[in-house]
């Protein structure tokens, strides 16, 4: 506690010091063209750090506060109450209502959203997936050998060739015929 | 300095719009607030039962043999987890080569009120560990905790020993007659009559109730001084985009099973049962000396959610003889997404477990409808 009280006490002054002497001296001084923006900046910024830790703990101090927990919870019982009385006043007049009308009811509505976000949540999972294996698919596309394809190619056109071998004596007077599937 | 006056109300106005949105949408559903960001690390999805949605991140170096199973807690969305290249603990884990496997919690609706520590750890947990166990051709796994997921797998570990090879907690949220937290002074006061009239307006305790006791927890934090810190650090590189995704999830909130609610505020955190060994979950004593397996307790030494001293009492609670306590100078987010945990803590973590997993077998073959042995 006293260990607090010391970095409170510290805060305290910091921020004073920032505010009313550092600040307006480093201020101007940069309005004469003596100082530099810089200066000032950090002026006001050790100020302002100084002033979020005195907020911080002043706050903190609150929420220690046996007072203010009971005002808070009891405020909260009372705000909870009322929202039940709403609730309870809503369905007893128009609970009924919306079925009548052809309107889907809360809990209908509730299910199929549940639904909807269970069906993003797999769609958007998969659809990463897919990226990722295009991605895999891609760079094991370029990685490939060109030599590789022509030699398949050429492989091709060899099984072509035997197949024909009288038109390979002639004069080439024919095309080459699509090979057998 | 002017581009800063010009700046905070467009903020303002921003998290007044995420409000009202949210408002919109009707106080008791609006969940999460804005969709989730694009995943940075693919997965597949491998199981989805219950209130659990199971995610498969494959190892990208060479795999461990010992799969381990992220247990996210039940507060926002995962996607922290996994938030940018570089911040990333899933991709931190996968790159050191550690098959992953992460809860994505599926937010309650109305009619899951009823779910408590039961559902949760009897039922979705230990769902996700089979589920584990199956997809990974396994018998034991290792489980990771985060915060209130902590709690769950400290839970599951203690209920089911025989299926855990070991267990990592982060910031668990343990001994709770630590009340070094301000806002605990708050939370104190909250009578079993106002959670009963919580869960009896909402069904569950609503996403709003959820970010107010986070707002709650530093206001001027996140009223002001956050936005000051992105006009501060707004020529650094990288800042402005971590911001922004930092922020959605910030506003990710989800809605709270009614008993789980109910269960964790009085029993875990006004009774303090668990760290008494008195929690009763589904019929059965949550004994903490049951859990034997090697125990690692990462604690964040400027947690200003959970506090230290209230997740390091843990080593002495457990059973293990093989127990650590690493104490990381970082906070309560800052352990998941701070460059200084991803640089030093993650493979802190990664050591630790590849330590104590049983070695790769020469082949491994995954179950499926006609494999029953690995």
């Amino acid at each position: 506690m006293a260990e607090q009280a010391r970095h409170t006490a510290v805060d305290l002054m910091t921020m004073y010091k920032a505010t009313f002497f550092e600040l307006p001296m480093a201020g101007t001084k940069w309005a004469w063209g003596v100082g530099k923006e810089q200066e000032t900046v950090e002026a006001a910024w050790k100020g302002y750090d100084a002033w979020v830790r005195l907020a911080s703990t002043a706050i903190d101090e609150l929420y220690r506060n046996s007072l203010f927990g009971e005002v808070v919870v009891r405020a909260l019982d009372g705000g909870l109450r009322w929202q039940r009385l709403s609730n309870a006043w809503a369905g007893a007049f128009f609970g009924e209502l919306w079925p009548v009308v052809g309107l889907p009811t809360a809990a209908a509505v509730q299910a199929l959203q549940e639904g909807v976000q269970s069906l993003t949540a797999r769609v958007t999972a998969q659809d990463v997936q897919i990226q990722a294996l295009r991605k895999e698919l891609r760079s094991l596309t370029a990685d490939l050998p060109t030599q590789r394809k022509r030699r398949a190619s050429s492989t091709r056109l060899n099984a072509q060739l035997k197949a024909l071998p009288a038109k390979m004596n002639g004069h080439q007077t024919s095309t080459f015929p699509t090979p057998a599937a | 300095m002017l581009s800063l006056f010009s700046r905070l109300p467009q903020y303002w106005m921003d998290g007044a719009i995420r409000y009202f949105e949210g408002l919109r949408n009707g106080l008791s559903e609006p969940f999460p607030f804005i969709a989730d960001i694009p995943p940075t690390t693919p997965y597949e999805v491998i199981h989805e039962e219950g209130k659990v949605r199971l995610r498969y991140y494959r190892a990208t170096a060479s795999a461990q043999s010992t799969p381990l199973l992220v247990v996210y807690a039940l507060i926002k969305r995962p996607y922290i987890l996994d938030l940018l290249p570089g911040k990333s603990v899933v991709q931190n884990l996968l790159n050191q080569g550690f098959d992953v496997y992460l809860t994505d919690w599926i937010p309650p609706t109305r009619t899951d009120s009823w779910r408590g520590f039961d559902a949760y750890v009897n039922g979705d947990v230990a769902n996700a560990v089979r589920a584990v166990q199956i997809h990974a051709g396994v018998e034991q796994i290792s489980l990771l905790g985060y915060c209130f997921g902590g709690l769950l797998t400290t839970m599951y570990t203690a209920l089911h020993p025989e299926t855990v090879e070991n267990l990592i907690t982060l910031t668990l949220p343990l001994d709770m007659s630590v009340r070094e937290v301000p806002l605990f002074g708050l939370l104190d006061k909250l009578r079993p009559e106002t959670l009963e009239q919580i869960t009896a307006t909402y069904g569950n305790c609503p996403a709003w109730f959820m970010k107010a006791a986070f707002t709650a927890m530093s206001p001027v934090h996140h009223a002001l001084d956050k936005y000051m810190g992105l006009h501060r650090n707004q020529n650094k590189e990288g800042y402005a985009e971590m911001f922004t995704r930092f922020e959605r999830w910030m506003n990710s909130d989800v809605p709270l099973a009614g008993q789980i609610f109910r269960e964790v505020t009085q029993d875990v955190f006004q009774q303090n049962l668990l760290r008494q060994n008195r929690l009763h979950v589904g019929g059965a004593v949550v004994d903490l000396r049951r859990i034997t397996c090697p125990v690692l307790n990462v604690v964040g030494e400027y947690d200003d959610v959970v506090h230290p001293q209230s997740s390091l009492p843990f080593l002495e609670c457990v059973g293990s003889a093989d127990k650590a306590n690493l104490l990381f100078p970082t906070g309560h987010v800052g352990a998941v997404v701070s460059t200084a945990a991803h640089k030093k803590l993650w493979p802190q973590v990664g050591q630790w477990l590849r330590e104590r997993s049983a070695p790769l077998p020469v082949l491994r073959t995954r179950w499926s409808s006609d494999t029953h042995t690995h």
